[in-house]
């Protein structure tokens, strides 16, 4: 499977979620930097070809392993509700990569629900306050405005 | 006087129900004759003029008194049916009847043409206030339009000055391209940052921004926000968010990328205008349906005199430098994008001295 970085001048945030709604895994937006560019598509390389998703995540003091089920800050387990478990597998299954407010919620709860997408965000804040360091400025889970969240495991 | 076609026929109507009243009466008056006086007859035949001076106007009235005084002659004075006077007192009374029935006319006849004019003239008044609005309004879009064309005359050939001198160089193959591109590429985005802002004043003032408004958290934005300093020199250090977790996640309703924008405009206004290594407080509240984001700097504050101008377009600082980066557009793009969601930004002096600034946006109801 090959990784696609879309390179677009469009820069309304309804348009980069339809890009990556479409199969994107990233993209940029003139005006852009050669290096950025350079540096995206090289994080797409890496991470091609796809490997399973990790059972066991470690980072910046935070484990999940999740055919235990067990979540922990600083060695200190958290108690974490089925979303929760199910927004941390449906980002970490693929670290560094957008994932829309769409796609998340499809993983999450299915189509069946409806467009409950509102809640998306406030589960994703309680899920900060039980694994982030600091919340309101997180390191874990990184919003992309007005496009969706990207799980961040370089730490 | 031409009337419209249902005037006309409103008019056609009135006078064939009066003189069907005046007829009536007349008959009804006519078989109690012996009981009644004249002093009765001339009454109720002045009723009968006033009515019809009211719905029929003035030739109306002067027709049924002069009928009116007729059948008072022919009818009710005796001898009976004949046009003859027979007694002195009986000429006054039809000349009464005739004079009070015609200055009654003439008077209804003018107060309804007074009231005619007054509605014309409150009609007017209200046209010209409309148009006087209206051509304030341009007036004030044309000045703006001045006001725009000379800022963004000055601030466009600044940078384009500096990239077409560069440019020459590198061109003529002089040394310190690697440096000179980097300027160039420094005041490209400069020129960028102020053509996006311009686009958005313009859009915003249109009123055909294009908002998508949510339930979003307070603390994702602020978060947002804090992140989009990572890497700024010195300002991971300074900026402060006070968040209190033992309380439930604060809820708004608002556009999170247009939020975000003006949020980082204040954080970024805050960071520029007070001293190095000073914190600047991010601090989110709930009062009255909405969040107030609240961004405290320790700088010099800002004079009560400035304090209604920082919301303008183009409004600097008092002593920055010309051409500080950006266009003075930042707080009032800020502030209209804010209305646009139904909030405001605001400002008020700060507890440890300082400016704080705060944004405003609806909260969401309900627990989530």
């Amino acid at each position: 499977m090959v990784p696609i970085v879309v390179l677009t001048a469009r820069h309304a945030e309804s348009e980069k979620v339809e890009l990556l709604n479409a199969g994107a895994d990233d993209y940029v937006t003139k005006p852009f930097g050669t290096a950025e560019l350079a540096a995206r598509v090289a994080a797409q390389l890496r991470r091609t070809p796809r490997r399973q998703p990790d059972l066991f995540i470690h980072t910046d003091g935070f484990s999940i392993d999740f055919e235990r089920r067990i979540a922990t800050r600083d060695a200190t387990a958290i108690r974490l509700t089925p979303i929760e478990w199910g927004l941390l597998r449906a980002l970490s299954a693929d670290p560094g990569r957008v994932l829309t407010h769409q796609q998340l919620f499809d993983a999450v709860w299915g189509q069946a629900y409806g467009d409950v997408r509102q809640y998306l965000r406030v589960h994703v804040t309680h899920l900060r306050r039980k694994i982030e360091r600091n919340p309101a400025n997180p390191s874990i889970i990184i919003t992309e405005p007005g496009v969706g969240y990207r799980f961040n495991a370089t730490k | 006087m031409i009337f419209p076609s249902h005037t006309r026929t409103r008019i056609l109507c009135a006078w064939v129900l009066w003189l069907a009243m005046l007829g009536l009466v007349t008959v009804f008056m006519h078989v109690l004759r012996r009981d009644i006086g004249q002093a009765h007859v001339v009454l109720i035949y002045l009723l009968l003029v006033l009515g019809a001076s009211i719905s029929g106007g003035r030739p109306f009235g002067f027709v049924i008194a002069g009928v009116g005084s007729l059948s008072i002659d022919y009818f009710f004075q005796q001898p009976f049916d004949t046009l003859t006077i027979g007694k002195p007192l009986d000429g006054l009374v039809l000349i009464a009847f005739l004079a009070t029935a015609v200055v009654a006319t003439q008077i209804m006849a003018l107060a309804h043409a007074e009231a005619e004019r007054a509605t014309a003239h409150a009609l007017e008044v209200e046209r010209l206030s409309a148009e006087a609005q209206h051509a304030g309004a341009l007036r004030e879009a044309n000045k703006l339009k001045d006001v725009l064309l000379a800022s963004v005359s000055h601030d466009l050939r600044t940078p384009l000055t500096t990239i077409k001198a560069l440019a020459q160089d590198i061109a003529s193959g002089a040394e310190g391209a690697a440096e000179n591109g980097a300027v160039i590429v420094t005041q490209a985005e400069r020129l960028g940052r102020i053509v996006g802002s311009l686009l958005d004043l313009s859009r915003l003032n249109s009123e055909s921004f294009p908002l998508s408004v949510e339930v979003n958290t307070a603390e994702d934005l602020v978060g947002a926000a804090v992140q989009q300093f990572t890497g700024v020199e010195g300002a991971s250090r300074r900026l402060r968010t006070v968040i209190d977790y033992s309380q439930p996640a604060l809820v708004g309703r608002f556009d999170f990328v247009q939020s975000l924008r003006i949020l980082t405009n204040l954080i970024d206004n805050a960071l520029r205008y007070s001293p190095p290594e000073t914190p600047v407080n991010i601090t989110v509240q709930s009062r009255e349906g909405m969040l107030g984001f609240e961004v405290a700097d320790r700088g010099v504050g800002i004079p009560p005199s400035e304090r209604i101008r920082i919301f303008e377009p183009f409004y600097r600082p008092v002593g920055s430098r010309p051409d500080g980066g950006n266009a003075g557009l930042g707080l009032s793009i800020s502030r209209r994008l804010a209305e646009a969601q139904g909030g405001t930004v605001t400002y008020q002096d700060g507890a440890h001295g300082g400016s704080t600034f705060a944004l405003w946006l609806p909260a969401a109801e309900g627990d989530m």
